[in-house]
Formats: C-alpha cells, structure tokens, sequence
C-alpha cells in the first residue's frame, strides 16, 4: 500500500486539508476568509444545513442521551471541540488545525495550510472530527479522566467492548493500532467490504456511528509500532483533526493531522520529503503474511527471485527486524515508513 | 469506453506521449483475439484476470465475436466485488482444506487494502485462486443469452494465472472455471503481453504479430481432452491411445470424475486415439471413436484427459470434495 503522503508517520510536513465534517447534503458557511491564520479552536465554519440521519435501530437507546449528555461537559474547549455527532444547524466547526486559511470550497468547507504532523491509518471509518489527543492508560494506573469530545489514543489492539464503552464516555474519535474485522464490523454494523469498496464514501458513512476510528496497523491484532506510539504520545493534549474515511476505490485512507506547536513549527522546522523508495537503509513495515506489522530495516536487496512457501518466487528483500532477527520477504510485502 | 478513457486524470499527457490514441486493454485484447482466430482459422478464448477487471472474450474462425468485460470484478482491489456477488460459499467450494468465514473475509479486506502483496503461504495462493475462478465464472455468467462455441485454443493471462508457481495450477484454474468441452489447447501468456499487442498492432502490425508468436504465447500447458455426456460413475469415461513420434504407445483408462495426465512435453508430439464409453462424447456423438488425423501437442503439463463430467460437480460432502480436489490437484501436478 501506497500511502497518500508516502509514508505512514510523517513528524513534519507542510499539508493542506480541508475542514469539513462530513455528512450527506450538510451544507455551511465559512467563518473565515482566504489569507486568514487560525488556531485549532477556532471556528471557521457554521453549519446551514444537515440532513437528519436515521437513528440506527441495532444501537441500544440508552448510549444516545450520555452521548447528549457527554457534550454538556465543563471544559467549555472540549464543549467546543466536540463538533458534529450529531450536529444541528447554526452549530460551528472548529478549526482543528493551526496555520493558514487558503481557500473555501463550494460546498463550505475551509482549506487549512499547516504545519503538521501526520499518521495514516491503514483502515477506518467515520467523518472528519478534531478532538484533543489523549493517550488512553491501562487499568490499574489511575483512575483516566477522559474528557468528552477527546481523541482517544490506544496503543494496542481495540475489541467491540471498548470501542462502544468509548463511545458511550463521549471520546470523539480512536485512534488504535487494529481491531478484528469481525468487532469493526459488528461496531459499524455494515459490510466492511462494501464500505471500503464504495465510490460514495460520504453516504456510506452517513449511516455510521458517530465515533471516527483510525487503525494504524489495520485489521488484525497487531500492536501499535513504538515511533508511532512516541510520536502521538508527543503531542498528548494538542488538538488534531481525524479523519477515518477509507476508500479504496476513491485512494482515500485515514488520517490524523496534529499541527505543530508555534514554537516547533517556528523554529525547529525540518519538513520530510518522504521517499517511498525500497533501499539498503530504508525502514519498512511487513504488511502481509505470518510477519505482518513487523518493522525492520532492509539490509540486502537479492539480485535474483526468491522462492517463497506459497511456490511464488518474487524480488525479495532481507529485513533485519526490531528484535534483531532476520526475515527474507517479497517486495510487495513490504511498505516503507522511514 | 474511449469516451470513459478521456476522463481519466492526466490523460492528455499520456496522450502527448503517443502519436496513437490510448487503448483500453480490453480493446486491445479483442483485437488480438479476433485476429488469433482468423490467422489460425480456430475458435480462440481468451481469459484475462487482473486486480480490477476480468475479461473473458470468444472469438470464432467465422469472424463470430463475444467479449465479456466484468470491470470492477478482479482479485486485487475489486476483490470484494466477487465476494459479494459469488458468496462465500461457492469461493470456498474451491479450497482443499476447510476456512471459516471470518478467514476469507480478512483476506478479502487485506486484498483490498494491500493489493500489491504477494502470496507467501500455500493456503493464501489458493484462496487467491479459489477468487480468480469465480471472478471468470461471474464474468461467464453475463454471457449466458449468447449462443456459446467451444474453443480450440484457450489463452489466459492476467499476473493471477501467469504467475502461477506450476503450470499445473493455471490448467485447474481454466479447466474449473470455464470447463471446456471437447479436444482443446490451453496456453498461458507469461510475460502478460497479449492485452498490448493489439494495440501495437495499430502502429507496428508485423512487430505484434512476431512478438506474439515469438515471446507471447510460447508457454503451452498442453492439449486437453474432455468427454463429456452422461459420464458412468465409478466407470472408464474413455480409453485414450497415445503414440509418439518414435514409435512408442500409451493406453489409459481414464475413469469417471477423475483428472489423468499423460506425459507430452513441449515439443513433442503424438498421435491421439479417443474410445470414449458409449454415453461419453468427446465431440463427434456419443460413444463415437475418435482419431486425431494430425499429432496433437504436447505442453508444459502434458496431454490432459478431464472426465470430471460437464457441467462440473463438486461433491456435496465437505470432506470428500476436499479429497477429490486433493487428488485433481495433484493429478495435474498443481
């Protein structure tokens, strides 16, 4: 998988996105004009007009009044970050984002120059929401006060319970590293398949809960890679943007937007111009096979195909793993993050 | 089509690149399909499996043409199209070995998302198979108000079936899915060439047409026989007689529901004898002798005899279809 940057984890990128919080025929006007710089609590949109999504029947009831509820949190910045979920006219949008207005769009939305940080996700589901990081702590460490409208970051491996406990609590949007298709599915309560083979991404998901999920390492159960983990757990309590829309039809994937703080986006700015290319010295992750997840760098690119178990023979390369190992795999299986 | 080409992103520069118009692949390949069948005075299909699209087009020696393009249906990202149109039920029938609905649906959803990996175990090589068979039968199924001919030369490509890692698993694959009948040739384009040559053949007519003969379809898994009829259960389908170039003669009882293969190498060449039981046809009426009036070729596989029966039955028992696919499989040396 190619992603759309490049790389999956990119510290520092110059990007530019457009604020939009989804949902089928809503409509909105920007608050803010071309030229214009923005914070992350900003708002720049309001929205004018939502078509009203049908209440799914397969959701027990008693989730959407704390749900309600959630969004009458204290914190007047969660409050505020807690955007369309569901949304109503008049309500507006914040920015999520730092950096410079560029453009509008016709349908509303307010395209964001930033300065940023980016995860992809190989999977997901749900609209644009932005949301204050928070790194999600394992029981036993404390009572976790997490806040509504929050983006929950797990490091590990989501299962059914814990997404609609999360839910519920009023978090905004996950950002884990997998989940079995079988608990995302049973979650979304739709055909996967079908929701990543659409061409139509925005109706698709119209239908969704409202909870936006970003799987870094896709379906399955696989941890969350330690660079990636470090780089989130960085910027823990910064507003970021989280998309979960997937499409692979329309080459859309999710993705986490953590704009830089002033001061690092000032003076520590060191843009990555991230190279897809398989070389000696580049850092891959596995994305395939009995190794999947495993993050490595490539050590030995073989001049001849390789014969692997399947009877394929492939261009292979020779991964020396994190936990020093040695792994011989085709090319194909391999995608680079570093 | 070439409407639906112009909107393409970056088109015009592709087209600057070229002083012809781009071709759709699938144009490409009815142009030399037609041609195939006219040059060689046969009835050619041709079979094209890719990541998001399945061709399947018939050509006859008469000029009679049926192409069949099924896009969005293929085994790369339009992989799940063939899970919801197939079921999972009739992509498992396929596999020797028993797999739940959640593994099939996992590997759905990772084709999807990462189309580019390779196979690296048996068991994903034979599901993604299991998927290209179904994709050529849902693409067949779309062709079922046409007046069908039996093909004397079936050529395949698409990476699925030319990079297979034996020879035998692309002959089960076409033999499975479009279950021939008769006396027929299967041949497999390796180097995935033949969907560009008809449209090379627009510029350089001759260069296509040596490239063809030359590096194209070089790869021949061999000739296929298969009786078909009412075949009697547990019962010789058909006795065949090979006599090679130097003298040397084979007799083989092939039984009903089994698949036999006689040694035929590429280059090598035989005179065929075919005394099918009195039910089984294998192309001139029922019970009716055949004898090949030239020598047959031989392939990469060899000289395939499938009594499988027509249409083709799996076993409604789980642990005996996995048997018989077993015993094919090994058979044909897949």
């Amino acid at each position: 998988m190619t992603y759309p940057l490049g790389w999956s984890v990119i510290p520092q990128i110059l990007v530019r996105r457009e604020r939009w919080p989804g949902g089928y025929k809503t409509k909105g006007s920007p608050l803010v004009y071309p030229g214009q710089e923005v914070q992350p609590d900003q708002p720049v949109i309001r929205l004018e007009k939502l078509e009203p999504i049908e209440a799914m029947e397969t959701i027990p009831r008693l989730s959407l009044p704390t749900v309600m509820n959630a969004t009458s949190g204290t914190d007047p910045r969660h409050r505020a970050m807690n955007g369309a979920s569901p949304a109503s006219i008049g309500e507006t949008i914040p920015a999520g984002m730092r950096g410079r207005v560029v453009d509008v769009t016709r349908r509303g939305g307010v395209i964001i120059e930033s300065r940023a940080a980016v995860v992809h996700g190989a999977v997901g589901a749900g609209n644009q929401v932005a949301g204050v990081l928070t790194l999600w702590q394992a029981p036993g460490s404390g009572q976790q006060n997490i806040p509504p409208g929050a983006i929950l970051v797990v490091p590990g491996p989501l299962n059914f319970s814990m997404v609609r406990q999360a839910m519920v609590s009023g978090v905004t949007g996950i950002v884990a590293s997998s989940i079995s298709s079988r608990d995302l599915e049973g979650f979304l309560q739709t055909d996967l398949v079908r929701l990543i083979d659409s061409v139509d991404i925005e109706l698709m998901q119209a239908h969704l809960p409202p909870l936006t999920l970003l799987f870094t390492e896709g379906l399955g159960m696989v941890a969350m890679p330690a660079r990636t983990m470090n780089l989130l757990s960085q910027y823990q309590g910064s507003i970021a943007l989280l998309s979960g829309a997937t499409s692979v039809r329309q080459g859309i994937f999710p993705e986490l937007v953590i704009s830089l703080p002033v001061k690092e986006a000032q003076q520590n700015w060191h843009p990555v111009q991230p190279d897809p290319l398989l070389a000696i010295g580049a850092q891959v992750r596995v994305c395939g096979g009995d190794h999947e997840g495993a993050i490595g760098e490539v050590n030995y690119l073989f001049t001849h195909q390789q014969v692997f178990d399947s009877g394929v023979r492939a261009r292979a390369a020779r991964l020396r793993l994190e936990d020093g190992s040695v792994l011989v795999v085709p090319m194909t299986l391999i995608e680079r993050i570093g | 089509m070439s409407e639906m080409i112009q909107h393409i992103p970056a088109y015009d520069r592709l087209r600057s690149w070229s002083s012809s118009s781009p071709v759709a692949t699938a144009t490409s390949l009815s142009s030399l399909v037609r041609f195939l069948a006219q040059h060689y005075a046969m009835n050619v299909t041709a079979v094209d499996v890719g990541g998001a699209t399945t061709s399947v087009m018939l050509a006859g020696e008469g000029g009679e043409f049926i192409p069949m393009v099924n896009a969005g249906v293929g085994v790369g990202p339009s992989v799940g199209a063939i899970l919801q149109q197939a079921g999972l039920k009739r992509v498992a029938r396929w596999l020797p070995f028993e797999v739940t609905e959640d593994e099939l649906r996992q590997y759905v959803l990772n084709r999807m998302l990462h189309p580019q990996v390779t196979p690296t175990s048996l068991r994903d090589l034979q599901i993604g198979q299991a998927f290209a068979r179904e994709a050529i039968l849902l693409t067949l199924e779309a062709a079922k108000q046409h007046d069908w001919f039996d093909a004397d030369l079936i050529l395949a490509t698409g990476g699925i079936l030319a990079h297979t890692p034996k020879y035998g698993q692309a002959a089960m694959i076409l033999l499975d899915a479009l279950q021939p009948r008769g006396v027929t040739s299967l041949v497999l384009d390796r180097t995935m060439l033949i969907s560009q040559l008809g449209a090379v053949a627009t510029v350089a007519p001759v260069a296509a047409v040596q490239v063809n003969e030359n590096d194209a379809v070089t790869h021949r898994l061999g000739t296929c026989v298969i009786p078909f009829g009412a075949l009697p259960p547990g019962q010789v389908a058909v006795r065949v007689g090979v006599e090679y170039s130097n003298g040397r003669q084979v007799t083989l009882d092939v039984m009903s529901g089994t698949i036999e293969v006689i040694p035929l190498r590429m280059n090598e060449q035989a005179l065929l004898s075919l005394f099918p039981a009195p039910t089984v046809d294998v192309g001139l009426g029922p019970g009716e002798r055949a004898r090949a009036a030239e020598e047959i070729d031989g392939g990469l596989v060899g000289l395939i005899i499938d009594a499988r029966g027509r249409p083709l039955m799996l076993p409604s028992d789980e642990i005996e279809r996995r048997a018989r696919l077993l015993q094919w499989m090994q058979a044909l040396g897949a």
